[in-house]
């Protein structure tokens, strides 16, 4: 087996963890924006995503790789429903 | 395969949709740097989808690199996102407070301004201009005393506390001008503004408006001197005790009484400060029971001695004083000095006994006198006609010799005519000196006696006194029309004896001209019943309508018999029964006598 593993991956995993973190120590202030849930759940899948990136280069490359690419649609799927309710909802008091 | 591209193309569309969601709602809520740097985060998120999309088509490797870069790019501008949200968040939440401290600011409920350290005005708040009534160009940058009343006083308080020579937390009244001319009273509050090295850089103060409780307070210091002006110049004694009985208010009189001097010394004194121990203990012994029962003591007579130690008396007045709450919280007293009165009292009841002694004594006189007196007239009476009938004989025995002409004429005149008609005089004299006796003797005898007060029947009893009446009504030829009588309260035999009186009286001088009738009616009015017997008779004439009340008045006294008593009899009995008797009439038309007693 060849383990494969490409910087660029690993160094969007760090920042990614980074922001986790960042995200988490804000919780309580991000709760005031508008739909905060949607934007966060969106970010957690596409930090999913690049989890699965780095993991795929170790084992099953394939399911991963697929599971990752589907995070990545999902997770965009979540923050452009939030844009919608935040910018294309006219009813939505902010 | 297949599957990935199409979430590929899912990521694209999605970012793209994303994306126009986002421009179409541009002017949507977040700021623009907010608005630039999430753009930025869907533009790179787009852009790897389409990395993606194209790269798994096999169109390009040059792509890879691409694709590396953006999605390194992407958790960075997460960062930039979740950073710029934050951001904006704080800088939204720093307006709010500030927005929030404005309007408490601008709506307090009191006056704030702030001045440099050249005392103008930098600061205002919009209470303080509505309450000044001049707009915020008006004040701002003028010297802060230019609106008070006192600008000298202002000007170097102003100074004063630019100096530091105020401590904190100090408050000044004074008296600010409005736009329109008004003056407003203040209280003004300071507070210091300082730089970070300490040093004055200004004055922050608050105003708060104080004229509704000054007029307030004027008002109420005005109806306090009032009441005291009052209660100070009122001859009755007036005080406030607590529950303890110490004085809490007393005015001039009650500080006189007690020989306090003024009313301030009687503050916190107690009864037992001036008076003998035991009017002390009676007179708080009073305050206490109406303290502990609630019920108010009226004008209740009570002794005292007044710091010369001369004895008065005094009605008193204590009530209860109650607080807002309705708990007592002490007494208000008012006593009054009826020492005078009370000796006009004693001095009148002594008169009284004297007086009840005196008629008893006349009263014994009169029966004593009228007793008396008959025995001596009976024996003239009956030795007068002794004599005249031994005169009878005489002169029946000398006729011939009186008659002869030997006898003297004087001698026969005397015999004749001089010594029967002397005798005829001393008789009808002492027939009517009898009368006269009799009449005292019966009047003495009413004095003495007893009065049997009873509800009567007045129906049954004028009845029974017309029955009485019959023969003389019948040699009258008069007819009496008698109705309804209402009750009374009285003596049966005496109250028989008024009506008797008087219907008597009405046979007895009715008028020969006309037939006579008496009309007899009664009411209630006012707890008395008023009786009227009323004849078509001859009438009293106005000059002796006030006499005939008086013993031995008589109208007609060679026509009509009697001792002229009736009347008075008729008073004297309605006396002793707290009633009374008037007359109503004129003269040639008939006479109303109307007779008031007490019904129940």
């Amino acid at each position: 087996m060849v383990y494969e593993i490409f910087e660029n991956e690993v160094v969007m995993l760090l920042i990614g963890v980074g922001v986790l973190i960042f995200i988490l120590g804000s919780r309580p202030r991000l709760k005031d924006l508008p739909a905060s849930n949607i934007l966060i759940m969106g970010f957690y899948l596409l930090l999913v995503s690049w989890i699965l990136t780095v993991l795929e280069g170790f084992f099953w490359e394939e399911l991963l790789n697929y599971v990752e690419h589907a995070c990545y649609a999902v997770g965009s799927v979540f923050v452009a429903v939030w844009c919608w309710k935040v910018f294309g909802n006219r009813k939505e008091a902010l | 395969m297949h599957s990935v591209v199409a979430f590929d193309l899912v990521t694209f569309l999605a970012s793209a949709v994303g994306l126009i969601v986002l421009l179409r709602g541009w002017k949507r809520a977040f700021e623009l740097k907010t608005k630039l740097v999430f753009t930025g985060l869907l533009v790179f998120t787009l852009s790897y989808g389409l990395c993606l999309f194209i790269e798994w088509f096999g169109i390009t490797r040059a792509l890879d690199r691409a694709e590396g870069v953006i999605g390194t790019l992407i958790p960075m501008w997460w960062a930039f996102v979740v950073y710029a949200f934050l951001a904006e968040l704080v800088e939204q939440k720093l307006r709010e407070r500030e927005a929030r401290f404005e309007e408490l600011f601008d709506n307090a409920p009191i006056g704030y301004h702030e001045l440099d350290t050249q005392g103008r005005i930098t600061r205002v708040n919009r209470t303080e201009l509505e309450m000044l009534g001049y707009t915020a160009e008006e004040m701002l940058g003028k010297p802060v005393w230019e609106f008070s009343a006192e600008k000298d006083k202002s000007r170097e308080t102003v100074a004063d506390k630019l100096a530091g020579e105020i401590s904190p937390g100090q408050v000044f009244e004074r008296s600010l001008v409005r736009k329109d001319g008004t003056t407003i009273a203040v209280i003004v509050g300071v507070r210091l503004l300082r730089d970070k090295a300490g040093h004055i850089r200004g004055i922050r103060s608050t105003i708060q408006n104080i004229t509704k409780r000054k007029l307030a307070e004027e008002s109420l210091a005005e109806e306090h001197n009032l009441l005291r002006t009052l209660i100070d110049n009122m001859p009755d004694n007036i005080y406030v005790k607590d529950t303890e009985m110490r004085f809490v208010v007393g005015n001039v009189a009650v500080a006189r009484l007690m020989g306090a001097g003024t009313p301030d010394k009687l503050l916190g004194k107690t009864d037992f400060d001036f008076y003998p121990k035991e009017l002390a203990e009676r007179y708080s012994a009073d305050g206490q029971k109406v303290i502990s029962s609630g019920q108010s003591l009226v004008s209740r007579e009570e002794p005292a001695v007044d710091a010369a130690g001369n004895r008065k008396w005094y009605s008193t007045t204590k009530v209860p004083l109650r607080d807002s709450r309705g708990k007592i919280v002490g007494i208000v007293g008012i006593s009054r000095d009826i020492t005078a009165r009370k000796l006009a009292e004693e001095d009148r009841e002594r008169l009284m006994q004297t007086l009840a002694l005196k008629n008893k004594e006349l009263e014994s006189i009169l029966y004593v006198t009228s007793h008396d007196l008959r025995s001596p007239l009976v024996n003239i009476q009956g030795f007068s006609s002794e004599l005249s009938l031994s005169c009878d004989l005489i002169h029946l025995a000398l006729k011939e010799k009186i008659n002869a002409a030997d006898m003297s004429e004087e001698v026969r005149t005397a015999f004749n005519k001089d010594v029967p008609e002397a005798l005829g005089f001393i008789l009808t004299s002492a027939k009517k000196m009898d009368s006269l006796l009799s009449g005292l003797l019966r009047l003495s005898r009413l004095g003495q006696a007893a009065v049997n007060i009873e509800r009567l029947d007045m129906n049954a009893m004028f009845t029974d006194v017309t029955k009485n009446m019959e023969y003389q009504l019948k040699e009258a030829g008069a007819t009496v029309d008698l109705e309804l009588m209402p009750p009374c309260l009285g003596d049966a035999s005496q109250i028989n004896q008024i009506f008797s009186n008087i219907l008597d009286n009405a046979f007895k001088y009715l008028d020969e001209s006309r037939p006579g009738v008496i009309h007899i009616y009664g009411k209630i009015d006012n707890g008395h019943s008023i009786y009227c017997i009323e004849d078509n008779g001859i009438g009293i004439a106005p000059e002796h309508q006030g006499k005939i009340f008086q013993i031995f008045h008589r109208l007609e006294p060679g026509n009509k018999s009697g001792e002229g008593l009736g009347l008075t009899i008729v008073r004297r009995i309605l006396d002793r029964h707290n009633g009374k008797v008037w007359v109503e009439s004129e003269l040639g038309k008939g006479s109303k006598f109307l007779v008031s007693l007490p019904s129940f």
